[in-house]
Parts: C-alpha cells; structure tokens; sequence
C-alpha cells in the first residue's frame, strides 16, 4: 500500500517540478528508471517472500542503474544500441518478479485457506 | 532490532517507487515537450516557406522589369533595321534565332505529358523506386526531342539549351526554380510522331509504367510556350569571329 502513495507521491511531484530533461539525456533515464522500476518491483518481492536484505536492495538499485546508464553512454560511444541490454534483461526481470508476487500472494491466501479448513475440520489425516 | 529493519526497508522500497513515480512523470514530461518542440521547428519552415514565396514575388517583379528592357531592346534593334536591306535579314535571323533558344513565346500542334508519381503499393521497400526522377523526366524529353520536337516546356518552365533538370530532394529543379509532381510536359512538333514516340513498346511510358508512375500523354493542336524568363548571360564563353573561326578548327 505505502509502495503505491510512494509511487503517487513521485508522480505527482515529477509533474509539478519545473525541470524537463534535454533530449539527449533521455535514453539515460530511461534506463535508469526501467533499473529503478526493475528495482523497485524486486524489492516489494523480496519483502513479500520476507527475504529483504537492505543492503542487498540499495546496492542493486544504484548499482543497477549506474550499469545501465553506463552500457546507454558506452552504446552511444561505439554506435550500438547497447541500452538494450539494460531494456531486455530489466523487462524480463520484471515478468518474472511480477510473477513471483503473484504466485507468493495467491498461495499465501491458499495457505490461509488451508489453516482455516484445518481449524474447523481436525482431521488432519484426511485433508492431506 | 528487526522490526526497525523492516520498517527500513519498507522506507526504502517506498523511497525507490517514489523515485521510479517521479523519473515516470519528468521523461513524460520531457517527451511531450520534445515533440512540441518538433512543432515549433514545423512552424520556423512555415515562416521560411513564406520568406520564400516573398522572395519569389520579388523575383516576379524583377522578371517584370527584364521584360520591359527587352522591349526597349526590340524596339531599339526595330529602329536600327528600318530602312536597311541587311538590317531586315538580321532581322528575321534574330527572330528564327529566338524560337530556337526560347526568348519568344511560341504556340502550334504538340503533345501534353503528364507525370505523376506512383500510386502503387510499396513492395521493393525503396520509396524512390516508385517516385518520379530527373533522369526519368529528361529521358521523356529526349525522347521528345529526338522525335521533333521544337519547343518544350516542364510544368511552364522553358527547356533552353542551357536548362538542366535536376534532383533536388524531393522537388526538380528547372532552370534554377523548383516544381513539384506532377510534372506538365509541353512539347510543339507533329503530334503523331511526338505521341508515338513517347507511347511504343518498350519505350519511356511503358517502362516507367511497369513501376506505376502514371505518364499520361494527349495531342493537341494548339499549345502555348511561353519564352523563358530569366537572363541569358555568358560570363566565360566568348564570340570568336568568322575568320579566327576557321584558324581554330583548322
């Protein structure tokens, strides 16, 4: 829930700022914030899953960023699209940590279903 | 101790959507605003088109003033030839000569072309295949011109011995002014040899056909050129007299 005010709030303070970014810097935020999004979405994962490392999370989303930032200024230096990299392998991490969180929210409710079931029913052989 | 970490970490995640919201909304702002900007370019060429069209009008004025001079001049050159055997010979020289370079305005039997560009399908994926070219327009009046023709015009402009036609993007250019497709070919001479030469197997209409350039090609029987209207100024080729003439070729 705070996740989604955060976001807001970031919206809303993005719309109102008075800076715009120059043209030529566009594709480095644009990578930037598919590392921050891709980052964004692991660390909501990784606290549903109840393994979040705070370490772990800050050094991957500033680390991840300045990697793709990086490879966008190296692409653009040899003359290929090398952003891309950073485009791919963001989007697919993404998929698959919205998949996660899927997969951990709808079992978890299964789980507390099951809990239920197992309270109102004590026949624990059976249920198996 | 691990409550407050959590809570840390709840701050963190929160901190980084906040920044992922924030950066979301700034390249939206900033790719909107660019294409703005793009706008704004697409009006500074409105504003040069007109600067354009101003100076052309200026051009026409000046045009304007050139013919009156060359009325003077014929008038000049009338008074001179009164009276004089030699002088009405010259005359008529300077008349015939006129046709033949286009300072006159000429009117008889011809053939109107139209080119216009294709309107087929893309399916070679080379745009240009299916545009019109400067080559495709000269090789229509060579071909005009091999057949008989007498006088030619593109789109009004004069066909002189100096005239080039020439690609410039995606405009032609004429005698130093530009046109656009479609492309209006005015041709004097025998309206049947001019037609069929145009329109024979193989010939300029069937292959820029097979590429969907549409050439439309119709006789009439009476067509108005009119004379160029520029200035004629040789700057390097000079006039040699008779006598040297022979010592050159010799």
């Amino acid at each position: 829930m705070l996740e989604i005010i955060g976001l807001v709030a970031g919206l809303l303070v993005g719309l109102f700022a008075p800076w715009t970014i120059p043209s030529q810097w566009s594709l480095y935020v644009a990578a930037g914030l598919l590392a921050a999004l891709d980052s964004a979405l692991g660390g909501f994962r990784a606290r549903i899953k109840g393994e979040f490392n705070l370490h772990v999370f800050l050094s991957g989303t500033v680390g991840n960023a300045a990697i793709a930032a990086f490879l966008t200024w190296l692409g653009q230096k040899l003359g290929i699209p090398l952003y891309l990299a950073a485009v791919v392998v963001f989007g697919t991490r993404m998929f698959q940590n919205f998949a996660e969180i899927r997969r951990q929210l709808l079992t978890s409710r299964q789980k507390s279903d099951k809990i239920k079931q197992d309270v109102v029913s004590p026949q624990p052989e059976d249920t198996k | 101790m691990n409550k407050r970490r959590k809570s840390k970490g709840e701050v963190a995640v929160v901190v980084v959507c906040a920044v992922v919201g924030f950066l979301v909304a700034i390249q939206l702002k900033s790719v909107k605003l660019n294409t703005a900007v793009d706008d704004t370019s697409a009006s500074r060429l409105e504003t040069l088109q007109s600067l354009y069209n101003e100076a052309l009008d200026k051009n026409e004025g000046l045009e304007q003033q050139l013919a009156q001079a060359q009325q003077e001049l014929a008038a000049y050159r009338e008074q001179a030839a009164a009276g004089d055997e030699t002088g009405e010979a010259l005359k008529t020289e300077i008349e015939h000569l006129q046709v033949a370079a286009g300072m006159t305005d000429v009117t008889g039997p011809g053939v109107t072309v139209v080119m216009e560009d294709s309107s087929q399908t893309n399916v070679t994926g080379d745009e240009a295949d299916y545009l019109i070219h400067d080559s495709d327009i000269m090789s229509v009046i060579n071909e005009l011109r091999s057949a008989g023709a007498e006088a030619v015009s593109l789109n009004g402009e004069r066909i002189m011995a100096t005239s080039e036609i020439r690609c410039t993007g995606a405009v032609v250019t004429v005698n130093g002014r530009r046109y656009a497709a479609p492309y209006v070919i005015f041709a004097i001479g025998d309206p049947t040899t001019l037609y069929n030469a145009l329109t024979m197997r193989n010939g300029v209409v069937d292959v820029l056909g097979q590429w969907g350039i549409s050439v439309k090609v119709t006789t009439s029987d009476q067509l108005l050129i009119t004379k160029y209207n520029g200035t004629i100024d040789y700057q390097y080729a000079q006039i040699l007299p008779p006598e040297s003439q022979e010592e050159v070729m010799g």
